[in-house]
């Protein structure tokens, strides 16, 4: 039978997953594909003959050895092409995220390489105080010399916003933290990274102070704080 | 290794250390302050054959920055105590956030011991942990341990026995390459400061900082903009992310959980759901409050008459008249007598608080009440210490150590004596039942309403001096809720109830001799008569009162003995004028309506008793219970002058 996603989208899935709930589930792997359940089963069952992954029946699904370095792999091919694309390219998330999630799976092994060549060349013409990348933006800030016009600018991904604006039991990805660099250090300490993710559980009499669920516990911020926390939604 | 071996215990807040700690070192327990600070620190020693050991108990904390004072006690301690090993305790339903401190600690290069505490909690959440493989990961044993049970005790203690056969964690973390190089840099040019590749990151991320060290600074600055330029990131949270990548690589392998998770963990919640709602969290938290005053006060306060009316009957006892005993019944006897008095109010706090501490709920109360008192310039916390001022000012104050802040333990200090405490109440009655015959109540609840409101300007007047860029976050984690220990509140409220004793005693029984002295010398004369010293004193500091309306030296002579507990100026004004019905009358006759009025503020505001300043200075420092004393005795003498003159001007005298 013929799958609705490669066996890479799969693992990287799984894997992804695993780092952010701690254990898998089939019904998170059909939602976060959009597919439906029964596919997400019949596609694990053909990763399981290939010893990809370990999942039983109502169970969890875990990533075997193998798997786990199929999908370790195929992620860093996608976030260095995603980085490509955003960063250097200057492509608009959504797209730079949707193309890397394609070309990781054909993408030639020199490619790649010549991708990570590019980022260290980068690094090193900074570092002799020759900034190309933010040339490269004020390039395309100039828009009229871009030939053709085509290239969509950089701009912040427009759903960033402070987690006190927040809504009640939505998931969203820590993006950065600001603040006082005391409150700082304290969130950073307590789990509140870029990249995690958190959730509004509850609030207080007024309004506020909130009652946030991170990294598996919970945590009480004030408006102030959680204005600091830049948030997306997950 | 030598027959002496130091044991610091480290370990987040609510992980269940307090219990390991008291397991491990049962009653042999030194309580004290750290040196320069006031927080409590504890020590324990137990020997064991040949070897005695001495363990330290950490403040609990998340991290370690110099930027708390509960975290940076815990690294001085840890960089410059020299402790032998740290015992890393670890809420084994919390990997993720416990292991980061254990990274952090470990990263000091400093030898570990492990210990995955209430692994029965997590067990009940559906979580396993494989410390077969964690300790095959970092070469060094990984325990599990029920401290509240003790479980597992006998394994960690034959881990400390042969704790000269532990190495080394083998395993760590690896940041990226800029800031690798940065830290081998600062280790090689400054092997002084950069003690370890902890102390490297932390010099490097800015979270210690090293006054003085002009060059360092320079050098932490160069390296720091560079790694944010090549890595466009902040440091700060390059570095905390690493870490946390670290904990997730080792949770991958060795925590496993299980689909029933949510099931488990639901108790919490379910509990939340009424606990912590928006509309039904503060009538319960107002519930519980109420509760708990009326355990502490309305129980406590039976047993506190008990024991006043024993030193009462057992001063009755010492026969004869002379100075000598005046000297047992009015210095000694009373004495000692003001320092038990305190014991079973304080006793009932201390249990009651380590009941809400363990159980979950003080936090969550703190959560409930924040926003109101967050206005108010204060802590979420500080609702419990300054409600209890209501009942008595000692406990109240001793209370400010549940907050986790300095400068909110501070404030709230320094607030509370404005709280109209019950040893007010007697002299409001007295006054407002003599000259405001219909409007009693009025004025008790006008009293009571202005106390309220000059502790609030306290605090906000010293915040605005003392600590303006202070932020005290309520950045607090909600722990899940667990049936308290009645044994470990019954060994906290021992405990906080002896440093009272012990540390407040001598100078509340000090105080009170110095009264007696003042009150009985030169010898002969009539106890507190005109012709006594404090006589003396208060004819000739009664004049500075003239403005405010009451110029007696009566009136200050029963100020003075107001230092010893307020409810004092009523019986000093009875001795004075020779019984209730001739007080009564007297001063009826030596007071107006206005001045009786002025009185009453300058009773309230002024120092609430010599016990409070002993615990001021106790819980944070003398230099505050100065500062105190001159904020109560000045405000409540010019409010009382404002109130009289003020009065007096609208024809009110």
């Amino acid at each position: 039978m013929v799958l609705s996603h490669t066996a890479e989208d799969y693992l990287e899935q799984i894997y992804l997953l695993s780092l952010r709930l701690g254990m898998v589930k089939t019904s998170d792997i059909a939602r976060e594909l959009g597919v439906r359940t029964p596919s997400v089963i019949s596609a694990l069952k053909l990763l399981k003959n290939r010893n990809l992954v370990h999942y039983e029946r109502y169970g969890a699904v875990t990533l075997s050895e193998k798997g786990l370095e199929r999908a370790r792999d195929v992620y860093e091919r996608h976030k260095t092409i995603y980085r490509f694309l955003r960063f250097i390219l200057g492509i608009d998330d959504e797209i730079a995220s949707e193309d890397a999630c394609g070309m990781e799976h054909f993408v030639s092994p020199k490619t790649l390489a010549a991708m990570k060549d590019f980022f260290a060349f980068l690094a090193w013409k900074k570092s002799q105080g020759l900034d190309i990348q933010s040339e490269l933006r004020a390039f395309r800030k100039r828009g009229s010399h871009i030939p053709g016009g085509s290239i969509t600018m950089t701009s912040e991904s427009p759903e960033a916003q402070p987690l006190s604006a927040g809504k009640d039991n939505v998931l969203y990805t820590i993006v950065k933290l600001g603040g006082e660099r005391g409150v700082k250090r304290r969130l950073l300490d307590m789990g509140v990274i870029p990249g995690e993710t958190v959730k509004i559980q509850n609030r207080g009499p007024l309004g506020f102070p909130l009652e946030i669920v991170i990294q598996g516990y919970v945590l009480t911020l004030r408006k102030d704080e959680a204005e600091a926390v830049t948030v997306r939604e997950a | 290794m030598s027959r002496n071996v130091t044991i610091a215990v480290a370990g987040n807040p609510n992980s269940g250390k307090t219990s390991l700690f008291n397991k491990l070192t049962g009653s042999n327990l030194k309580v004290g302050n750290w040196p320069g600070v006031t927080v409590e620190k504890k020590e324990g020693t137990v020997t064991r054959g040949e070897r005695t050991f001495t363990f330290v108990d950490l403040p609990g904390t998340y991290g370690l920055s110099a930027r708390s004072i509960d975290e940076r006690i815990a690294m001085d301690f840890l960089t410059s105590g020299s402790p032998d090993a740290v015992i890393v305790v670890m809420d084994s339903a919390n990997f993720n956030r416990n292991f980061y401190l254990f990274t952090l600690i470990m990263e000091m290069g400093l030898k570990v011991i492990p210990v995955l505490n209430m692994s029965d909690m997590a067990t009940k959440r559906g979580i396993t942990l494989h410390t077969d493989r964690l300790s095959a990961i970092f070469g060094i044993p990984f325990l599990k341990t029920i401290a509240s049970k003790g479980k597992g005790m006998s394994g960690l203690w034959r881990v400390l026995d042969n704790i000269e056969n532990v190495g080394l964690p083998t395993h760590r973390p690896v940041y990226q390459a800029p800031i690798e190089t940065a830290v081998a840099r600062l280790m090689e040019a400054f092997p002084n400061e950069a003690k370890s590749r902890f102390h490297a990151l932390a010099i490097l991320d800015q979270s210690l900082v090293i006054p003085g060290n002009e060059e360092l600074q320079g050098m932490v600055a160069e390296l720091g903009a560079e790694i944010e330029e090549q890595l466009d990131g902040e440091l700060d949270e390059l570095i905390a992310e690493k870490r946390y990548a670290f904990v997730y690589s080792i949770a991958k392998e060795c925590v496993q959980r299980k689909l029933s998770t949510e099931q488990k963990a639901a108790v919490t919640d379910r509990i939340d759901r009424f606990v912590t709602n928006r509309y039904l969290g503060g009538p319960l938290f107002l519930l519980a409050m109420w509760v708990m005053f009326f355990l502490v006060f309305k129980v406590g306060n039976p047993f506190a008459d008990l024991i006043d009316a024993g030193f009462g009957a057992l001063s009755a006892m010492i026969p004869g008249h002379g100075l000598v005993t005046s000297f047992i019944q009015n210095g000694l006897i009373s004495g000692v007598g003001a320092i038990l008095v305190f014991v079973p109010n304080i006793f009932i706090l201390f249990f009651l608080i380590a009941v809400m501490e363990d159980s979950g709920y003080l936090s969550r109360a703190a959560f409930v009440a924040d926003r109101v008192m967050h206005a108010l310039g204060l802590h979420g916390k500080s609702f419990i210490p300054m409600l209890l001022g209501f009942g008595c000012n000692i406990p109240a104050i001793m209370a400010v150590r549940t907050l986790e802040n300095r400068k909110d333990r501070v404030l709230t200090a320094m607030a509370i004596p404005y709280m109209s405490c019950s040893a007010r109440l007697p002299v409001y009655l007295l006054f407002a039942g003599i000259f405001f015959p219909r409007s009693e109540a009025t004025v008790v609840f006008g009293l009571y309403l202005l106390g309220i409101i000059i502790a609030v300007i306290v605090a906000r007047v010293l915040r605005r001096a003392f600590f303006t860029k202070a932020v005290s976050p309520l950045v607090m984690e909600l722990p899940a809720y667990h049936v308290p220990s009645l044994k470990m509140a019954t060994r906290s409220a021992t405990l906080r109830t002896g440093f009272f004793i012990r540390k407040a005693g001598t100078f509340i029984l000090g105080a009170v001799i110095a009264v007696w002295l003042l009150a009985s010398l030169p010898a002969g004369v009539p106890y507190a008569s005109a012709q006594s010293l404090i006589g003396h004193i208060g004819s000739f500091v009664a004049p500075v009162f003239h403005p405010a309306g009451f110029g007696s030296w009566q009136a200050t002579v029963a100020l003075i003995f107001g230092f010893l507990a307020k409810e004092v100026v009523v019986g000093t004004f009875g001795a004075l004028y020779g019984g209730q019905a001739a007080m009564t009358h007297a001063l009826a006759h030596s007071f107006t309506t206005l001045s009786a009025a002025s009185f009453l503020v300058m009773t309230l505001v002024y120092i609430p008793c010599v016990a409070t300043i002993a615990i001021i200075r106790r819980e944070i420092g003398s230099r505050w219970a100065a500062l105190s004393v001159a904020i109560s005795l000045s405000t409540g003498y010019l409010l009382a002058v404002v109130v009289f003159q003020v009065g007096h001007l609208l024809g009110l005298g």
